[in-house]
């Protein structure tokens, strides 16, 4: 298992993006820029992105499943087709872990939305850049074997089933470790965590 | 047994107040409580036998105020050796059998520059003459207490060290916030303690053992000198006019095991403790917990402490300070003024030094008033630590002085006139000190001959009582233009150093002088600077190429974990430099108060809305007037600028909270009912579904728009919700789900509601939900987002 620990830095521009600012109609104010920007520079100590890779040989592939050598047999097409031409498999969790989560639910809950609105939305845009990150890790390492990697995929895409696989995932890469649990009704917490699995071929 | 030597045995206790009983025996403290010692020595005698049956190892003589500047306002000045020999006597006779008594240096009641207008010096000699008294007369250790002003700390060690050889014990006063009075931090204390070779160092007095737990934690962290505590009986609380303190002997037990459980060596109390405290902590068994804390070399201001570990983040010295070549910088200081230097020590500290170079070797004039100047100049626009820097040891020691905290000597060399000089100053003022291996030969060649005369210079150091860790040694950097040869040696040099587990700097921008675009040349420079170990770069900070070299060099050297420091630059930059305020939207300054209060909600500040709207009250404005023809009309336009996406969602969520403000500002104007007949709404996150920032913006937005909206929060079944819609009488039930998997809760919610027959409207959001599934499981209707929550709802709820 290899493991992702580091700094993110999140541009402006990204957690704008996620915050669904148009940069040909909006037009954002000091006051509303600088409220962002501060919860910005306050949130580089409250992310703590932290993750686990690791890759599953395939032991077998039919048109519905495909069977990973220590994970078992995912039934679903949409996993078979994407890894038709693979050898192998990896497979990650990343979190952004739980102090960011904590100061979005004390906002959400203490009725300063626009705190929280603004706090979920740099969570986002940081797990996803750590997601970008590990893929590229993942994707150079391939480059170095000679390989190639698919593109990503994760439980509840197509017919990944998400209450079937997720708690699999999860137990495969130690999400234990990372403090990363599953609500009964299938949510990760803490919030803004997300498992994937690229094929290498 | 000596005093040392106990402490590293037992956790020793100290006494507590002495005043207060001293009243309490209705003590004659008109000519204060030091001259009780020699008119009425047996009530100070009773007071500390008290203290020592109870089982205080330590008594401090009763000579907190016996400086000749305390005796004079009483006219005493003449009879301080008396009052001293009187006091060890008594502590003396009144302490147990293997007690120890200590000498005191309280504050002076003066204020030392720049605080106030009395000298270092002047403080230094107050206090040497009392440590005279306190070797002459057998005290076991000299305490320095009660102090506020780091500066005062410095004076009376300095006096302590060069007259005595007595151990040194250092208590300040540190507040609530963790700070002194002047806002030294417990780790520029600690610092400055370290550099100047006390023994103890702790907190007394101020606040209770509870708020003074963290600082006494970082001193127990922050390094291996002996740990002391004395604090008030609790905080000071006033009644009747009087001071009294109450925390009870057995809660003050409870405290010390705390405080022995991390390592602190002495404990005692201060005001409002009595023998019963004291007995208590006696007969705590507290056991010692032993610290080995290596030495941890640092810098310090009187604020802020700058740690200079090996291995570690390289250090930016800002050059800048340095009249070399500057006319204007050098007949600023010439003419005795500061503006530039201000200007320069901000600038630098702004784009990232770490420590200030200060030089003002003008050619004429006495430089050592200039350096004194210009540190204090340094000091009063920023809070990083200085390099005093001169080659004039006068002007080294005016600097010295001047200093609050624990600054860098620039420089010392191979001489033995040099080595003579400058090392006894960094000795006795605690500095750290910058080595330049150079001597009577001049600048040696190579690097194997520079190593030699750095580690002739550094043995010197070392003997003289100085620490490996606090010495730094300048590589030499030569220029390429005329030396390229000789760039080789100086990054070899550095290597060797480091081998040896020394420290090392360069003035790095020496190496680019006559060559265009110099630099380029100095940024590469520094980069293979940093490979071989540089620990400082002394450059000009404010030349970004050579900063990023920095900063991308310690990333790839391992000198920047995580390259957490590089990010966080890159960060700030980012914020810095990105915008997206188009310039014209700022340029309407709203003037009547209806435009203040329009243009307030249009800008979403809520920080300022309800005193604009108190002001309109003031002025005569009705609230329903100031409501539907100002705050609404605007809410509508912020409504129109997000439907066309001029706005987005941030925007609209201040202006909600502002109107939010607004309202709850208004509504205290109105009359039970008026209110009445705005339409309930019950908002819920449904059953397994704990995401609830959507449904708090919806919410938000609908009581802008004047809903009366019930917010159940997350996770709510549809038993819950539908009765709290039955109790309120609600109109309409918004429900929130993000998830696939708990979307399908809502049905149980809108089922309940049909069973039960109620006259309630349903309308569902959420980022899975879609007006087909909406349809489906028989809401009544769906809201894509908070604004079109509002329409719908309207719109559902309107009587046919």
């Amino acid at each position: 298992m290899q493991s992702f620990n580091k700094n993110l830095m999140l541009s402006y521009s990204d957690v704008l993006g996620q915050l669904k600012f148009n940069k040909h109609l909006t037009g954002i104010d000091l006051s509303c820029e600088q409220r962002i920007k501060e919860l910005i520079a306050e949130s580089t100590i409250l992310l703590e992105p932290k993750g686990f890779f690791e890759t599953f040989n395939i032991v077998s592939k039919t048109d519905s499943s495909v069977e990973l050598d220590t994970f078992g047999v995912i039934e679903s097409s949409s996993i078979a087709s994407l890894l038709e031409n693979c050898s192998d498999v990896v497979m990650f969790l990343v979190t952004v872990g739980s102090k960011i989560y904590e100061k979005t639910k004390f906002f959400s809950e203490n009725k300063n939305v626009f705190k929280a609105l603004v706090f979920d939305a740099i969570g986002s845009v940081a797990v996803e850049q750590s997601a970008d990150e590990i893929n590229e890790i993942v994707t150079m390492q391939a480059k170095l074997e000679g390989l190639k990697t698919t593109r990503r995929f994760s439980a509840g895409y197509g017919d990944f089933s998400v209450e079937k696989y997720q708690p699999l995932i999860l137990d495969a890469l130690d999400a234990d470790k990372l403090g990363v649990s599953l609500t009964d009704s299938g949510i990760m917490l803490p919030e803004k965590t997300v498992t994937a699995l690229l094929g290498r071929f | 047994m000596k005093f040392l030597e106990a402490l590293k045995e037992k956790i020793l206790v100290c006494d507590g107040a002495m005043g207060s009983l001293l009243i309490k025996d209705g003590a004659d403290l008109s000519r204060g409580p030091e001259f009780l010692n020699l008119s009425n020595p047996d009530m100070i005698r009773k007071v500390q036998k008290q203290y020592a049956d109870a089982g205080a190892d330590i008594l401090l003589a009763n000579t907190f105020g016996a400086s000749d500047m305390k005796l004079q306002e009483y006219d005493l000045v003449d009879q301080q050796e008396e009052i001293v020999k009187a006091a060890i006597e008594i502590a003396r006779s009144a302490s147990k059998k293997d007690g120890f008594v200590c000498g005191e240096l309280g504050p002076l009641g003066a204020l030392i520059e720049p605080l106030g207008d009395f000298s270092f010096d002047d403080a230094v000699n107050s206090f040497t003459s009392l440590c005279k008294l306190y070797q002459k007369y057998g005290a076991d250790a000299i305490i320095i207490e009660t102090m506020a002003d780091i500066k005062e700390v410095k004076a009376a060690i300095i006096a302590a060290k060069q007259n005595t050889d007595l151990p040194v014990w250092v208590q300040m006063t540190f507040d609530e916030s963790g700070r002194t009075l002047y806002g030294t931090s417990p780790e520029a204390l600690a610092s400055v303690c370290d550099g100047l070779g006390v023994d103890v160092v702790g907190v007394n007095c101020g606040v209770g053992p509870a708020e003074m737990f963290d600082v006494i934690k970082v001193l127990c962290d922050q390094s291996n000198m002996f740990v002391a505590v004395q604090p008030n009986a609790g905080l000071p609380l006033v009644e009747n006019g009087e001071t009294v303190y109450k925390l009870s002997p057995e809660a003050m037990q409870e405290y010390v095991y705390k405080f022995a459980e991390i390592g602190v060596n002495i404990i005692g109390g201060c005001c409002g403790t009595t023998p019963a405290h004291i007995a208590k902590i006696a007969d705590a068994g507290l056991k010692l917990t032993k610290r080995n804390i290596p030495y941890k070399p640092s810098f310090a201001s009187r604020t802020k402490v700058v740690d200079f570990a090996e291995n570690a983040f390289p250090l930016v010295i800002g050059e800048r300070i340095n009249p070399t070549a500057r006319k204007a910088l050098t007949a600023e200081i010439i003419a005795g003024k500061t503006n530039v230097i201000r200007d320069n020590a901000k600038e630098q500290v702004e784009n990232g030094a770490d420590l200030l170079d200060v030089n003002v070797g003008v050619s004429t004039g006495d430089e050592a008033a200039f350096m004194k100047m210009a540190v204090d100049a340094v000091e009063a626009v920023t809070d990083v630590p200085v390099v005093i820097d001169s080659t004039d040891a006068l002007a080294v020691e005016a600097g010295l002085k001047m200093c609050s905290g624990r600054p860098l000597i620039n420089s010392v060399n191979g001489k033995d006139s040099s080595m003579d000089a400058v090392i006894p100053l960094a000795v006795k003022y605690g500095a750290l000190l910058l080595v330049l291996p150079v001597d009577d030969k001049g600048i040696p060649k190579t690097a194997d001959e520079r190593f030699a005369v750095a580690m002739k210079i550094v043995n010197k150091a070392l003997a003289s009582g100085m620490r490996k860790e606090d010495l730094v040694v300048d590589g030499l950097t030569l220029t390429v233009s005329t030396n390229q040869d000789d760039v080789a040696e100086t990054l070899n040099v550095l290597k060797m150093l480091k081998d040896e587990g020394i420290k090392t700097v360069l003035g790095v921008s020496n190496i680019s002088y006559g060559m265009p675009a110099r630099n380029q040349i100095t940024a590469s420079f520094l980069s293979l600077a940093i490979w071989n170990g540089l620990s400082m770069a002394i450059i000009n900070p404010n030349i970004k190429v050579i900063m990023d070299s920095l900063y991308s060099a310690a990333v790839l050297c391992s000198r920047d974990k995580q390259g957490q420091k590089y990010i966080a630059r890159q960060q700030a930059k980012d914020l810095n430099e990105t915008t997206f305020v188009k310039k014209d939207t700022a340029s309407k300054t709203p003037k009547t108060i209806d435009e203040k209060m329009y243009s307030a909600v249009l800008t979403g500040d809520k920080d300022n809305i309800v005193e604009l709207i108190e002001e309109a009250i003031a002025g005569g404005k009705q609230v329903m007037d100031i409501s539907m023809d100002v705050l609404i009309p605007a809410l509508e336009e912020v409504g129109v600028k997000f439907d066309k996406k001029e706005y987005f969602l941030p925007q609209l969520i201040l202006a909600a909270e502002t109107m939010q403000a607004a309202f709850g500002r208004i509504k205290q104007e109105f009359k039970d009912g008026d209110t009445k007949n705005n339409l309930k709404v019950v908002m819920a996150t449904v059953e397994g579904d704990v995401h609830d920032i959507g449904k708090n913006i919806v919410t938000t937005v609908l009581e802008s728009h004047g809903f009366d909206v019930c917010d159940m929060g997350k996770n709510v079944t549809a038993d819950e919700i539908v009765a709290e819609a039955e109790k309120r009488g609600a109109a309409v039930i918004g429900l929130s789900a993000l998830m696939t998997t708990t979307m399908q809760n809502m049905r149980a919610t809108i089922d309940l509601v049909k069973n039960k027959g109620l006259d309630v409207k349903t309308v569902l959001g959420g980022a899975v939900v879609t007006d087909d599934f909406a349809k489906e499981i028989g809401a009544d209707g769906y809201a894509l987002d908070a604004l079109s929550a509002v329409e719908t709802i309207k719109n559902i709820t309107k009587k046919a």
